[in-house]
């Protein structure tokens, strides 16, 4: 065993991070102040006790030193390694040959100190944690990561989308609901700070802006305006998330880089990746839009990052970056494809759902007649995403298929309101499930499941085909 | 290869630390026969159920284990046979396993043995009670 780095302690910055199991202990001194300040004659009180919040600081300066002094990290020539625990000493060791992704990500607050943080991800472990985490100085994060990245001696292919594609792909895959949460979030958080005549001003300033939209009830247009403001938050942290993107192939890893605010540097291996995703919305159907994605362990693992390979872009486009970062992924023609009578699997919950809308509204609304309007405006809101649904689902019928060639097998297929074109290496299938209904079964015809490798379990579905072809698919693809 | 059975000190560290443990119970006993409200035979025959569970542990469950619990280090793959109640044989691939954790306490640092916590795709093993020696080849096949 060789070191290519000695062991060493991680940055003292990542004694902030060992606090934060602490910070419990807070609440000691809080309550103390909290309950002595109520009383006219408790500042003597409370200084009798003042030992126990000294006690309570000095934990939280001395345990996290600790902490910091027991933590140390290596590299060898086979290896990361880090050794930590004063009590219980673990040593967790990482074969340099099953990383997945490192990650360099630098948060405004590390890079005042100049640090930063190394995330190491493996297949193994848990799903929304990574397997080793180092908070380091900038110059030892970039040591690593160049160390790394050298062994694959040049860049192949370099790609840098224009700005306005980003822009468009935050707009596009946006969180709505996450949005939302956010901004009632900051809201409340503000008002407590700013008071509540605050919150009073700017509620009826939404409210203004809701009377200004004659067409639609004020109700309607409240919950119109949320959603959009939601939209619009989520939208730009998406944006400030992702943009500027760039990504370069070098020998078998794929870098990607991106974000402003806090900077992000992927490295992911090539053979790690376990496919490529083209996703599709209604709107990008209709704009000829295409947004690609990789699933590679590590990469768009921290909530509401997304594992982007292509922002928003043209067939052209993105068939042409793709071939540059990921020559090995082959698109492949469906060969086949859902059996001619199969539109009303296809669309029967979308149907259902909009059958059911209706008369559930009126049931609600006989239950609870003081909320008839509410139920009444809810009722159109919900019948929009189902109409949604339903052309997704028709569109689908006409687009899924399956093909499989030189070792890739491509499937085309609808999850929620998306459009997927999913790539897969044949050897990243773990498992194939052929699926039938009673009603499948009369008809001759099966869901195809496909399970892929993953933290957690991936899967990817394909309706009603005729058996016959699944049974040349399993027999082809199993050899 | 022949299957190795676990240090027989292994099952003395399970026994100090559920001895550990059983600090807790003894405060909520002592609570429970403080406490004048509630009748003092419910408070004896919780300290009765607690101490006949410890007992249980000391002198069946954790003997029965540690004669159950083996490995099989082979050339390609770990085995590992466990389970009192249910009788369990896992087999790992080394090429599954894709990161590990060597980890130790003062007790296991006394006696000179070590745990071993293999994560693979798909799930985890653990290997209780190794010699640093055997924990030192297992590890180094897998890197």
């Amino acid at each position: 065993m060789r070191y290519i780095i000695l062991p060493r302690r991680q940055h003292p910055t990542a004694m902030l991070r060992f606090t934060f199991r602490f910070l419990l202990l807070l609440s000691l001194p809080l309550i103390r102040g909290l309950h002595y300040i109520r009383t006219p004659s408790g500042l003597a009180p409370w200084l009798r006790g003042v030992w126990l919040d000294l006690t309570v600081i000095l934990i939280l300066i001395v345990f996290p030193y600790i902490h910091w002094r027991r933590h140390t990290y290596c590299l060898t020539d086979t290896a990361f390694e880090l050794h930590h625990g004063l009590f219980l000493r673990r040593t967790i060791t990482i074969p340099r040959r099953h990383v997945t992704t490192l990650t360099v990500e630098r948060p405004l607050y590390l890079r005042i100190f100049r640090a930063a943080r190394i995330i190491i991800d493996t297949e193994a472990g848990d799903r929304y944690r990574a397997d080793l985490t180092l908070t380091v100085s900038e110059k030892h994060a970039r040591e690593i990561f160049c160390e790394r990245q050298h062994r694959n001696h040049r860049a192949r292919y370099h790609y840098r989308p224009n700005g306005y594609r980003v822009v468009i792909l935050s707009l596009l895959v946006s969180d709505t609901l996450s949005g939302i949460v956010l901004l009632v979030s900051a809201f409340h958080q503000t008002g407590r700070l700013l008071g509540e005549h605050y919150q009073e001003q700017v509620l009826g300033n939404i409210e203004a802006v809701a009377d200004y939209m004659h067409i639609l009830p004020r109700t309607t247009a409240f919950i119109a305006l949320a959603l959009l403001l939601g939209w619009g938050v989520a939208a730009i942290r998406s944006l400030l998330r992702h943009l500027p993107f760039e990504s370069t192939r070098y020998h078998n890893l794929l870098s990607v880089r991106t974000g402003a605010l806090v900077r992000r540097d992927y490295l992911c291996t090539v053979s790690a990746v376990n496919y490529v995703d083209d996703r599709q919305t209604l709107f990008c159907k209709l704009f000829r839009l295409h947004i690609i994605f990789i699933h590679c362990i590590g990469y768009g693992k921290k909530r509401h990052s997304l594992s982007l390979l292509v922002p928003a872009s043209n067939a052209e486009h993105s068939s042409q970056a793709v071939h540059g970062l990921l020559p090995e992924f082959q698109l492949s023609e469906a060969t086949v494809r859902p059996s001619g009578r199969s539109l009303m699997r296809y669309i029967f919950i979308p149907l259902l759902s909009i059958i059911l809308l209706f008369p559930l509204s009126v049931v609600c609304s006989t239950l609870f007649p003081a909320w008839t309007e509410l139920i009444r405006h809810l009722t159109v809101i919900a019948f929009i995403p189902c109409v949604w649904f339903l052309l997704v689902r028709i569109v689908d019928r006409y687009t899924a298929g399956i093909a499989w060639q030189h070792g890739f097998v491509t499937l085309r297929y609808s999850r929620q309101f998306t459009l997927h074109t999913v790539i897969i290496p044949k050897k990243k299938i773990i498992a194939c499930r052929v699926r039938q209904s009673p009603f499948q079964r009369r008809k001759n015809v099966g869901d195809l499941l496909i399970y892929t490798h993953s933290e957690d379990t991936r899967r990817h579905r394909i309706k009603n085909i005729r058996m016959t072809d699944l049974q040349r698919f399993l027999k082809e693809t199993a050899n | 290869m022949e299957y190795v059975y676990p240090d027989k000190r292994v099952q003395v560290c399970w026994s100090v630390y559920v001895a550990l443990t059983s600090v807790f119970f003894v405060l909520l006993s002592g609570f429970f026969f403080a406490l004048s409200s509630l009748p003092r035979g419910i408070a004896l025959a919780f300290t009765v159920a607690w101490s006949a569970g410890y007992v249980f542990l000391l002198t069946v469950y954790f003997p029965l284990r540690r004669r159950r619990l083996r490995y099989r280090i082979d050339g390609d793959s770990i085995n590992v046979i466990s389970g009192v109640y249910f009788r369990n044989s896992r087999r790992f691939s080394y090429d599954a396993i894709r990161h590990f954790i060597v980890f130790d306490g003062p007790l296991e640092r006394l006696f000179g043995i070590r745990y071993v916590l293999l994560c693979a795709t798909g799930g985890r093993l653990i290997l209780e009670g190794l010699t640093p020696e055997q924990a030192d080849t297992l590890t180094r096949r897998v890197v």
